[in-house]
C-alpha cells in the first residue's frame, strides 16, 4: 500500500486525484455542491447525484469502508423519515389511501414526499462526507486564506479542527482511565451511558481549560494577536504551497454556473420541482 | 452574610480579551465537537436532531463561564459535529441561530440576575434550570423545526415530533451535565484568567 494521508474523516492515498486540486477548490464544493440537493426537488437528479458522487469517490480513491460508518445514521434516517411521513404526515382528501391503521391513514403522497427527501439527504450527506473525507485542517485554513478570511479567523479555524483531534486524544484517555478503573461505557446500557457521561465530560473540560493556558502561551510566543500578526508582511507560508491551476478555474467556473442554472431555471420555470418528478405521475 | 458577586468587576482590575480566550474558543470547539458527536451518534432522530446530545451542556456552560467567546464556540462546535455524524451542510447552517441562542440566553441570564455560576442557592438553581435548560433549549427547537420546515424537510404535521425530540434531547443532558459541570468546575473557572466578567474579557 502506497503512502497516505490523513483527511478529516480518515486516511487517503497520496496519489489521490484529489490532491491536484487546490483546497479552495475542495472548499467551494463543499460550499456550492451542496446547495444541489436543497434546490432540486426532482429525486430523479438527486439519485443522479448521488451516482456521481460515488463515481467521484471512486476515482478520488476514497474507502468506500468511510461511507460505512454512516450505515446507522442512513438507517435511522430512513426510519425516522418513513415514520414522520407516514404517522405525522397529514391528511387531505385528495390523498390516496394506502393502508389504514385506526385513525391512521397511510398515504401515496406522504411516501412520495418521504421518499424524496431521503434521497435528497442522501446526496447532500455523500457531499459532506466526501469532503470531510479528501480534507485536512491545513486545506480548510488554506482555503479560508485564500478567499481573504482574516488570518486572525483562519488561525482560529485551525485552532478549532486542530482541537478536536486534541479533544478526541483526550476523551481516549480519560476511557482508557475509567476501563483501568473497570468502567467500559461501550458495554453498558444507553440509561446507564447517560448517568456516567458525566465521568467523562467533566475531566474532557478540565484538560482544555488546562491546556489552554499552553495554547495561550504558545500563541503569545508566535506573535499571534487578535488583529493579526504582530509582525506585518510576514510569508503566509501554508498559502505559498499551493498553486492554482487551469483544472481548478475549470472546476471553480462549472459549479458556480450549474449553481447559477438551477438557481434561474427553476426560478423562471420551476423545473426541479417536485411535481415535475416521475414519481408524481405515478 | 453578603454574597459573593462573581460578575463584579474590582477597583483596578483590567481585564481585556486575549489569547488566552482564543485559545478557550477552539478548546471548547473540539470539546464540544466530540461531546456533540458522542450525542448525534447515540439516538439519531434525523437530520442531526438527536434524542440525547450532550453538546448543549457544552454550550450553555461554556457561554456562562466564558462569556461571547463561549457563546461562538457553542455556535460553531454543532455545525462540525453534526456534519461529522452525517448532516448536511444547509441543514448545519439552519441550526446556526438555534445554537447561538442556546448559549446566549444562560448567559444574559445569569450576567443580568448576576447568578453564581457555582450555583451556590436555590436562586442559581433556579436559574440554570430556567434559562439554561428550559428557555433556551425550546426557543431553540422553534427556531430549528421552523427552518427544517421551511426548507421542506419535515411537514407541519411532524413539527411536534421533531420540536419535542429536540427540547427534550437537549433538555436533558443539559440539565444533568450542566449542573455537574457547573458544580464541578465553576469553583475553578472563576478564578482561572479566561473567565470572562463581562462580554469578552
Amino acid at each position: 500500500m502506497g503512502k497516505m494521508k490523513r483527511s478529516l474523516l480518515g486516511y487517503l492515498p497520496e496519489e489521490s486525484p484529489i490532491f491536484m486540486l487546490h483546497p479552495l477548490t475542495r472548499l467551494l464544493f463543499l460550499l456550492v455542491v451542496s446547495a444541489y440537493p436543497m434546490l432540486v426537488e426532482i429525486p430523479e437528479l438527486n439519485v443522479i447525484g448521488i451516482l456521481f458522487m460515488f463515481a467521484i469517490f471512486k476515482y478520488g480513491k476514497v474507502d468506500l469502508g468511510i461511507i460505512k460508518n454512516y450505515k446507522l445514521a442512513f438507517i435511522n434516517l430512513f426510519f425516522v423519515l418513513a415514520i414522520a411521513y407516514t404517522f405525522f404526515g397529514g391528511y387531505r382528501p385528495e390523498y390516496r389511501v394506502l393502508v389504514e391503521l385506526g385513525p391512521i391513514k397511510i398515504c401515496w403522497e406522504n411516501l412520495r414526499w418521504a421518499m424524496m427527501v431521503y434521497i435528497r439527504l442522501i446526496f447532500a450527506i455523500l457531499i459532506i462526507i466526501f469532503f470531510l473525507s479528501t480534507t485536512r485542517e491545513r486545506d480548510v485554513v488554506v482555503g479560508l486564506r485564500s478567499l481573504r478570511v482574516p488570518f486572525s479567523l483562519c488561525y482560529m479555524t485551525g485552532l478549532a479542527l486542530r482541537s478536536i483531534g486534541l479533544s478526541l486524544i483526550d476523551f481516549n484517555t480519560i476511557r482508557e482511565a475509567e476501563k483501568a478503573r473497570a468502567l467500559d461505557l461501550s458495554a453498558l446500557p444507553f440509561s446507564e451511558k447517560v448517568k456516567k457521561f458525566g465521568l467523562y465530560i467533566v475531566p474532557l473540560i478540565a484538560l482544555a481549560i488546562r491546556r489552554s493556558d499552553e495554547v495561550s502561551n504558545a500563541l503569545d510566543s508566535r506573535g499571534f494577536k487578535l488583529t493579526g500578526l504582530k509582525t506585518e508582511g510576514r510569508t503566509d507560508y501554508v498559502t505559498s504551497k499551493y498553486r492554482f491551476s487551469t483544472r481548478d478555474y475549470v472546476l471553480i467556473v462549472l459549479m458556480i454556473v450549474f449553481l447559477v442554472g438551477i438557481i434561474l431555471v427553476n426560478w423562471r420555470y420551476g423545473l426541479f420541482n417536485a411535481e415535475n418528478s416521475l414519481l408524481f405521475r405515478v | 452574610m453578603e454574597r459573593e458577586n462573581v460578575w463584579e468587576i474590582k477597583p483596578g482590575e483590567v481585564r481585556k480579551p486575549g489569547s488566552i480566550h482564543v485559545a478557550i474558543l477552539a478548546l471548547l470547539i473540539g470539546v464540544g465537537a466530540v461531546a456533540g458527536t458522542f450525542g448525534s451518534l447515540s439516538i439519531p432522530l434525523g437530520y442531526g436532531v438527536t434524542g440525547f446530545w450532550p453538546g448543549v451542556a457544552v454550550q450553555a456552560v461554556g457561554s456562562i463561564w466564558f462569556g461571547l467567546w463561549g457563546v461562538a464556540a457553542g455556535f460553531l462546535f454543532p455545525f462540525i459535529s453534526n456534519s461529522l455524524a452525517g448532516a448536511p451542510l444547509y441543514v448545519s447552517f439552519a441550526y446556526l441561530p438555534s445554537n447561538l441562542l442556546q448559549g446566549l440566553i444562560p448567559l444574559l441570564a445569569f450576567k443580568y440576575m448576576k447568578l453564581d455560576p457555582r450555583l451556590t442557592s436555590a436562586k442559581d438553581y433556579i436559574g440554570y434550570i430556567i434559562f439554561g435548560v428550559i428557555i433556551n433549549n425550546i426557543i431553540g427547537a422553534a427556531w430549528a423545526v421552523t427552518a427544517l420546515q421551511a426548507i421542506g424537510l419535515i411537514t407541519v404535521e411532524s413539527v411536534p415530533l421533531f420540536f419535542s425530540g429536540w427540547t427534550i434531547g437537549n433538555g436533558i443532558p443539559s440539565l444533568i451535565f450542566g449542573i455537574i459541570l457547573l458544580k464541578a468546575l465553576s469553583p475553578l473557572v472563576v478564578k482561572h484568567r479566561a473567565f470572562c466578567k463581562g462580554w469578552l474579557a
